[in-house]
């Protein structure tokens, strides 16, 4: 069998926030927009939770329900950094890891050499699930202690024959949890439950389900087929094999040590955009982060490419071939700026990107001929050393700051 | 305006000033190009505002005046008119062309738009050998850059100094230097850095070679202008500074290694077969007399070509990329090059060997610099 596990970092921007902040620590806190905005709870940790405060809820409802909450605005740059640093430390278990979302990810455990020697060890079989889940407990509590070593935070886990049955186990105990889970296993635990438990059946669907008499996860399993495919098509097949817990999906690691085809980042703009100088802010942050992924996972590229959206959801690519390969963000800022210039009529923007395409890995760098550039080489490299410390935020570029001016 | 010009007259001016016009302009006026009639001849300029070409016709002025004519049409037709004579007279802002069997009228903008020729003030004055010239311009234009992060070095660096001519290029991973002796380069009368512009060398390196025997140059703080025979080309400069590129000049370049310019040259186009379409890298594993150039891409297989060289200096292993050997050596035309190395890190000094029977006149002088790949792996 397959060894998959899911880990789930326990409230995780309100964990980051108490740990900055040790006042904060055991007090409600939630994590969101602006309180006086109209903004929506991004996180709560624990203590707020008991007053009913949860993720999704409106911030003035979460103020009535504990006007005496901590309400902080989240900073994704900072959860962003902790993430990758999470992320960094399960590397030493598998390579084989997705992140999911910025709290969560998936790892394959299978082939891990720490399974594979327990397995030896104890004489496991690795046709008895239960006999491998029962030994794989072990190395998940050390993945618990390899995150909380790293960025002291709790992480749960869930552990289980494939990616679907990981994830509803590790949902079963917060905080600190770890849940091993057979196919058996969980079928004995969720078939009672209300379909609406299932991982990827919102209310609606659950209502749809309802009028079809299905109530219950048991029910949805057992349920015929063809109705459920006749109602609700693909998604049928994929509700039922949830409700049976069987999932193949592969866990798809995005990490590194992968052929990439490009490498780009994109933004939402807050509010739509046509000042060149905001825009050329954006575009100059946006490159930065392209250059950056590239030099942490060793590429470099020869094509840059912008895209663009404006209010009306037109969407604009346009891209430029370089005279050499590079990772260099400023070559890559000031060709994805001339190419948006060429390009844009002026409209208000809501979406802005900059990747990177024709990528070579662990090529042979040009030695530079003059000083100042060899010198901008290390200015760069002492940028990135900086932010592998202090966190993406530690050091940016003046002109990236210009987005958030009035200036 | 009134005139008529023989229908190849008419086409070669066009030749000559149509791949000024700009492909894609903001400014209408732009793709037409301004036609003049005046003194009895026949004027046409195109400008993409950086830089302008004009140049002169034949033609029988029956009266004055000008208008601007698209482009684009206006060359199509006159390629495909028979040998003849045509009429063209402009009446209100059209322009009619009337030949043997046919009648052409183009809808014209007013001339008032077309962006005046900028005026030169000229601080230096030069007369040179054209022949030579083109020389300089094709010996570096390959090394120019085109990053556009760096405006600097997208345009090459002309010099007086030393009594020679100097055209210097570099795009920060190589650099050629092609120089010419000319007694007007004794004393150094330019002001500031006079930077030419990529696209003025790739006209200049087209137009020299039918331009006649010399080549006048006026050169002022802002603007270079040609006088190129019949044809004009006027061109911004580009600001500098240009980097110290003299600093960079290797010194201490002690390991001396002279290979047959032909021979070298094949052997890295053959074993750039099997290198990396992007870096290109091609390995130079030097021995005592030996030249070994090797290349090993993971999934693309490997190659290795040796050659025998003058070299009795210590082993050395350099990473380059073979393309930048190849420009360089298309610029040479000695059967020898020299050359000149010290460390896998530092700049190589690719030089022709004079010998008897070279086409380059002495009084030319040719320097080419690389820097190294940091070899993978």
């Amino acid at each position: 069998m397959r060894l998959v596990a899911h880990l789930d970092m326990d409230a995780f921007f309100a964990s980051v926030e108490e740990k900055l902040n040790p006042h904060l620590a055991g007090k409600p806190l939630a994590v969101g927009g602006e309180r006086s905005r109209r903004g929506v709870v991004s996180a709560a940790n624990y203590p707020a939770r008991e007053f009913g405060i949860h993720a999704g809820m409106p911030i003035a409802e979460a103020v009535r329900l504990c006007p005496e909450a901590t309400f902080i605005e989240g900073d994704p740059k900072k959860y962003l950094h902790i993430s990758l640093q999470v992320l960094d430390a399960l590397k030493e278990f598998t390579p084989i890891i997705e992140p999911f979302s910025i709290d969560e990810a998936f790892l394959d455990l299978t082939e891990a050499p720490r399974i594979v020697d327990a397995m030896r060890a104890g004489g496991v079989d690795r046709g008895d699930p239960e006999a491998v889940l029962r030994l794989s407990v072990d190395t998940a509590h050390a993945m618990q202690r390899a995150v909380w070593d790293r960025v002291g935070l709790s992480a749960t886990i869930g552990l289980a024959p494939n990616k679907y049955i990981a994830k509803m186990a590790s949902g079963l105990h917060k905080p600190r949890g770890l849940t091993a889970m057979t196919q058996e296993r969980y079928r004995e635990v969720f078939w009672p439950r209300p379909v609406g438990e299932l991982w990827g059946i919102g209310a609606k669907t659950s209502d749809a389900l309802g009028r079809l008499g299905i109530r219950t996860v048991g029910k949805l399993a057992v349920f015929p087929r063809e109705l459920l495919t006749y109602h609700f098509g693909l998604n049928g097949d994929r509700m039922q094999d949830a409700a049976r817990g069987e999932d193949d999906a592969p866990v798809v690691p995005f990490y590194e040590g992968v052929p990439v085809k490009s490498m780009g980042h994109e933004f939402t703009l807050e509010t739509d955009l046509s000042d060149r100088v905001r825009i050329g802010a954006h575009l100059l942050r946006l490159s930065d982060q392209v250059g950056r992924r590239m030099r942490q996972d060793g590429y470099r590229g020869h094509v840059v490419s912008v895209k663009f959206r404006d209010a009306s959801f037109q969407t604009t690519i346009r891209q430029r071939a370089l005279p050499e390969i590079t990772d260099d963000e400023t070559q890559i800022y000031t060709v994805a700026s001339a190419l948006l210039d060429e390009h844009w009529d002026g409209r208000p923007l809501r979406l802005l990107g900059v990747s990177m395409s024709g990528l070579v890995a662990g090529a042979g760098s040009q030695h530079e001929l003059f000083e100042s550039d060899a010198h901008r080489k290390e200015m760069t490299e002492a940028v990135d050393a900086l932010r592998d410390k202090f966190g993406d935020g530690a050091i940016v570029r003046a002109g990236a700051l210009r987005w958030d001016s009035d200036a | 305006m009134k005139f008529s010009v023989a229908q190849n007259e008419l086409l070669q001016a066009l030749q000559v000033i149509s791949s000024a016009v700009p492909s894609r302009t903001t400014l209408p006026v732009l793709s037409n190009i301004l036609v003049e009639a005046g003194d009895g001849a026949l004027q046409m300029t195109a400008t993409d505002l950086d830089l302008s070409i004009t140049t002169r016709a034949t033609a029988e002025v029956k009266s004055d005046g000008s208008l601007t004519v698209p482009a684009k049409k206006l060359f199509e037709l006159a390629r495909k008119l028979p040998k003849e004579e045509l009429k063209l007279e402009a009446k209100d802002l059209t322009l009619i062309v009337v030949s043997k069997t046919g009648r052409f009228k183009f809808l014209c903008i007013r001339p008032e738009e077309f962006p005046a020729r900028p005026t030169v003030a000229p601080d230096v004055h030069l007369t040179i050998d054209a022949k030579a010239f083109e020389r300089l311009v094709r010996r570096t234009v390959y090394s120019v850059s085109t990053d556009e992060s760096r405006p600097a070095l997208n345009g090459a660096l002309f010099q007086l100094v030393e009594g020679e001519i100097r055209l210097v290029a570099t795009d920060g991973h190589r650099l050629a230097r092609a120089s010419l002796k000319h007694p007007a380069a004794t004393k150094n009368a330019l002001k500031g850095d006079v930077i030419l512009p990529l696209k003025a060398l790739n006209h200049l390196a087209r137009l020299l070679p039918d331009c006649g025997e010399n080549v006048t140059v006026e050169l002022s703080k802002t603007h270079a202008r040609f006088v190129l025979g019949s044809t004009t080309l006027t061109t911004k400069l580009i600001e500098g500074p240009f980097p110290n590129y003299e600093q960079v000049l290797p010194k201490n370049n002690n390991k001396h290694l002279v290979v047959n310019k032909d021979a070298m040259a094949a052997a890295l186009d053959r074993v750039s077969v099997f290198s990396d379409s992007l870096t290109k890298q091609v390995k130079f594993a030097i021995s005592k007399n030996r030249l070994r150039l090797v290349v090993q891409t993971p999934d693309q297989g490997e190659a290795t070509e040796d050659l025998d060289v003058k070299y009795d200096a210590d082993d050395l292993d350099i990473g380059y990329n073979a393309v930048y050997l190849l420009d360089i050596l298309r610029t040479m035309d000695t059967e020898e090059v020299l050359v000149q190395l010290n460390t896998p890190v530092t700049a190589g000094l690719l030089v022709p060997v004079a010998s008897g029977d070279t086409k380059t006149p002495a009084v030319e002088n040719l320097l080419c610099l690389v820097m190294p790949l940091r070899l993978a792996g």
